[in-house]
């Protein structure tokens, strides 16, 4: 089976040299053939996503004017609101809730003609690197059922690499988009914190989640992103500024752009992954480019500012689970013990440890050698980055330390699950912007990614580079 | 689960080895602060369809078990 491309199916089916519902019959026989095996959803929405194929190839015929991604098949995260349609975190505390409203994002692409296909498989309320902490079962990776996907967002990365769907959205906390893109053999993009609006996003950490797409090519990122980024007033949070130009900059190469090499490096990955990043190097060098080495000493010190920080903001988002608006109640004598009996219920193990990692950093006698120390190390990272970008236009780094790892390698030991995200963590704490592309192979045959790194609003370059190495693999 | 939370606690003083006496914190990357919308009137969340999705829900409001008088 060939991989139909957003870009493609958008341009033929408004065009009407293909059907949208040839699209989507042409993903679903993949679901039927292998969604069993490999689980990437929570939940498909056959009818709903053939009805509207429907409509637009209806409109196409009737010459009524359709969107930028008519006919193109997605699958959401299932920690993305959809109204009227399930949404649970793959969490046993919100099996079952319909949310009452569609998120921005959502909309954005409802809005430009895209086919819901369904809601993805992640680490339950996103706290994971492998989606195994999903509370209704792992998902497997479709280029080796043996291994995960990555995480958190392993269902969305799966759906795609399995042709369940032309391309689905995931969100990044700490590399929840980049990682299981590297792992799945995909383009993923974590974009600049407030430029995708998280309205309608299950809340993680605020200060770090972003929505962000999945695709087979650099150019179907471009385009989603250009229909999902850009101010929107129910976030606030969200930055004032419109949709970068995306698309236009792809045929741009990188001669003169510097791209910096971090010299202190955190040590750990393996020798597989380091030798594409070197013909990464390469091949911008090669295409005009220059490398400049840069230092970013407080990187290694990332995995301990985010793993108090994104506990700390997630054991305050998750309050709201309380067994009175929304998904799970176990019934106790009052509203307390009620309380307690149901969180206790419906979250799983990760969950609860980062909700007591979390309090804890934040009560009244530890605050100031846990949280406050964290957001202090958050600022030295931060400034570690303005600095080198002082050197340099965007940072090539790996995306995850190691090839897809197998079921079972990481879940005894949660530190060793967190180190999986030492890459990727430093650039939510900053804010800035990142994406993971696929760039050859590694142990096994396994795909292997190297992170483009750029700054805030840094898109338009670190895409620009982002062409070229597709273009160089 | 309390083995494991103490180990990574004990992973965390890494941080120790830093110099952060002059250091501002950062709660979040972006400079924006206090953002308000103008105060009109807008569309709100059906109440039928938000109640519809609470575990209990009586007289259009949410139902919850008692909040006092079961103390030990």
């Amino acid at each position: 089976m060939t991989h139909r491309t957003v870009v493609d199916i958008a341009a033929q089916v408004s065009s009407g040299s293909l059907s949208a519902a040839k699209v989507l019959e042409e993903n679903l026989s993949a679901i039927d053939a292998r969604e069993k095996e490999i689980h990437a959803f929570n939940l498909v929405t056959a009818d709903r996503a053939r009805e509207r194929a429907a409509q637009i190839d209806a409109d196409v015929k009737a010459g009524k004017k359709v969107g930028r991604l008519a006919g193109v098949t997605i699958a959401l995260k299932d920690n993305m609101c959809t109204r009227g349609v399930e949404t649970t975190c793959s969490s046993k505390i919100l099996a079952g809730w319909k949310p009452p409203y569609d998120a921005t994002v959502v909309r954005r692409l409802a809005d430009e003609g895209a086919v819901f296909v369904g809601k993805t498989n992640l680490d339950e309320f996103a706290m994971g690197s492998s989606t195994e902490n999903s509370a209704f079962g792992p998902t497997r990776n479709p280029l080796d059922t043996s291994r995960v996907p990555g995480g958190s967002s392993g269902g969305s990365a799966a759906a795609v690499a399995a042709g369940f769907a032309s391309a689905s959205f995931g969100s990044d906390t700490g590399g929840s988009i980049r990682q299981p893109a590297a792992l799945c053999g995909l383009v993923g993009v974590k974009p600049t914190y407030g430029m995708v609006s998280r309205q309608g996003l299950v809340a993680f950490g605020s200060s770090l989640d972003q929505i962000g797409p999945f695709t087979t090519t650099v150019a179907d990122a471009a385009l989603l992103m250009e229909v999902i980024a850009g101010h929107d007033p129910l976030d606030s949070t969200s930055l004032p500024q419109p949709a970068p130009q995306l698309m236009s900059v792809l045929s741009q190469g990188v001669k003169g752009l510097r791209i910096g090499r971090v010299a202190d490096m955190p040590e750990g990955s393996s020798p597989d992954v380091l030798a594409r990043l070197d013909a990464a190097f390469d091949a911008l060098r090669a295409a005009g480019a220059t490398v400049v080495d840069v230092k970013l000493p407080s990187m290694s010190f990332g995995l301990t500012a985010y793993y108090l920080v994104a506990p700390a903001e997630a054991s305050s988002n998750l309050a709201r689970f309380d067994g009175v608006r929304y998904g799970l109640r176990v019934d106790a004598k009052d509203l307390n013990a009620m309380y307690g009996a149901t969180r206790a219920a419906g979250f799983g193990d990760e969950v609860k440890r980062r909700i007591m990692l979390g309090t804890y950093a934040l009560s009244a006698g530890y605050y100031d050698a846990y949280y406050g120390k964290a957001l202090k190390v958050r600022r030295l990272i931060a400034d570690d980055f303005a600095k080198a970008y002082e050197q340099c236009d965007a940072i090539l780094t790996p995306t995850s330390p190691t090839v897809a790892f197998k079921f079972g390698d990481k879940t005894s030991n949660p530190l060793a699950m967190y180190l999986c995200d030492v890459f990727t963590i430093p650039t939510n704490l900053a804010g800035h912007a990142a994406m993971s592309v696929p760039f050859g192979t590694g142990e096994a045959g396994l795909p292997v990614g190297v992170q483009v790194l750029a700054p805030a609003l840094g898109e338009p370059t670190m895409f620009r580079v982002a062409a070229e190495l597709e273009r160089a693999s | 689960m309390t083995a494991q939370l103490a180990g990574m606690l004990d992973h965390f003083r890494d941080v120790d080895a830093l110099d952060l006496s002059n250091v501002e914190p950062l709660n979040q990357p972006i400079p924006l602060t206090n953002v308000l919308r103008e105060d009109v009137e807008q569309p709100s969340l059906d109440r039928d369809e938000v109640l519809g999705s609470a575990p209990a829900a009586q007289d259009g409001r949410f139902r919850v078990p008692p909040i006092i008088g079961f103390e030990e």
